[in-house]
């Protein structure tokens, strides 16, 4: 493919010049997570279908059109009747990918914080065979506009996971990651909730299979903050995860 | 026997009586038959005879009978808030499994209308 070429494919390269073959985008299924995000869903699935078909919404319980506008966009729509939370709506997700065969399951935010070109630079390192997870990093990457207290509370979430978890990583609560198919069927999320991120953590660290870190870009925009959990939230998934390892 | 006794002790016999038969007849978890049962023994030794709370409590140091029996309590009540904190998990897990059979069953192909699940939220 020439560069003018996959210009004109638009979306799949990334910063740092990597592309997916159309076969591995294919097979590539975009697991999007939304709660009352009428207003942004359409855009975001707008954007990642231009490059990837399989975009899969998880409408988890929502009051207003976050359902028909994805699917407008182009999504499949799974519809939780009742919000269920982020984590129960990424493992919908990831079941429903599995069923369809998807051998890369990427798992994308709703609110417009990540960038489809960044997908490409995850998803790549497992179609070259050299690892089964990539889970991006905004800390190697790059952010814009984050608040200082939310920078201390991922940087606090940083450090307790490696400490309790015993996994050194630079971004731990990243809503943007890859799976290949093994280690989708692999995770299984039951922190239905925000700590999901945390249990994820753990399950890789367990599964013993070949992960990295691939640098990310993170748009803060006062909508993100606003939808964000609070910072104060932070002291409850903390509960409701060691509540978790406690009891197993 | 005083008044607080002749009312109490009936009463903590029948519930006691209720969670053996329980236990005996199979019904509901064992384990928590036995945890009532356990409570509700304890409960009437330590009202028929409030002086053996306060030998006991003497032996372990506390002194004081009364003490004894409200450390206790408290421990029992925290032991209660963590068994409904995992029965509540164990229902909010089934009821995620449901929500997502649900969706599973239901995906909505690109660019379809979406048919009108009912808002729980409304």
């Amino acid at each position: 493919m020439t560069d003018s070429e996959q210009q004109a494919a638009g979306t799949n390269a990334t910063t740092s010049g990597v592309f997916l073959p159309d076969d591995v985008c294919r097979r590539v299924f975009v697991i999007i997570p939304a709660f009352n995000e009428a207003s942004r869903v359409s855009d975001v699935v707008g954007n990642v279908v231009q490059a990837y078909e399989n975009v899969i919404v998880i409408d988890d319980g929502s009051r207003d059109e976050t359902a028909s506008a994805a699917a407008k966009a182009g999504a499949t729509v799974l519809r939780h009747v009742i919000n269920r939370g982020q984590g129960a709506a990424l493992q919908t997700g990831i079941d429903y990918a599995l069923r369809c065969g998807a051998e890369f399951v990427v798992t994308f935010d709703s609110d417009g914080q990540h960038r489809v070109e960044d997908i490409a630079a995850l998803v790549h390192p497992i179609a070259q065979g050299d690892w089964e997870i990539s889970l991006g990093s905004r800390f190697l990457g790059d952010v814009e506009d984050l608040p200082n207290s939310r920078r201390a509370v991922l940087k606090g979430g940083v450090l307790f996971t490696r400490l309790v978890s015993r996994v050194k990583i630079t971004d731990a609560h990243n809503g943007l990651r890859a799976f290949s198919h093994k280690a989708a069927s692999k995770i299984r999320i039951t922190l239905d909730r925000m700590a999901h991120a945390s249990e994820l953590i753990d399950q890789i660290r367990d599964s013993q299979l070949p992960f990295g870190e691939v640098p990310v870009r993170i748009r803060y925009t006062d909508y993100s903050i606003e939808k964000g959990q609070s910072s104060l939230s932070a002291i409850r998934i903390l509960f409701h995860y060691l509540l978790k390892r406690l009891t197993g | 026997m005083n008044g607080f006794q002749i009312v109490v002790l009936p009463i903590i016999t029948i519930l006691f009586i209720e969670r053996v038969v329980a236990l005996l007849r199979g019904r509901g978890l064992r384990r928590s038959a036995l945890f009532w049962a356990a409570i509700w023994l304890a409960a009437g030794v330590a009202i028929a005879w409030p002086g053996l709370t306060s030998s006991i409590a003497r032996m372990s140091g506390v002194n004081r009978g009364a003490d004894l029996v409200f450390y206790f309590a408290i421990l029992f009540m925290f032991a209660g808030f963590f068994m409904s904190y995992l029965r509540m998990r164990r229902l909010e897990s089934e009821i995620t499994q449901l929500v997502r059979h649900i969706a599973l069953t239901n995906p909505q192909r690109p660019g379809g209308s979406v048919s009108g699940v009912k808002d729980d939220h409304a």
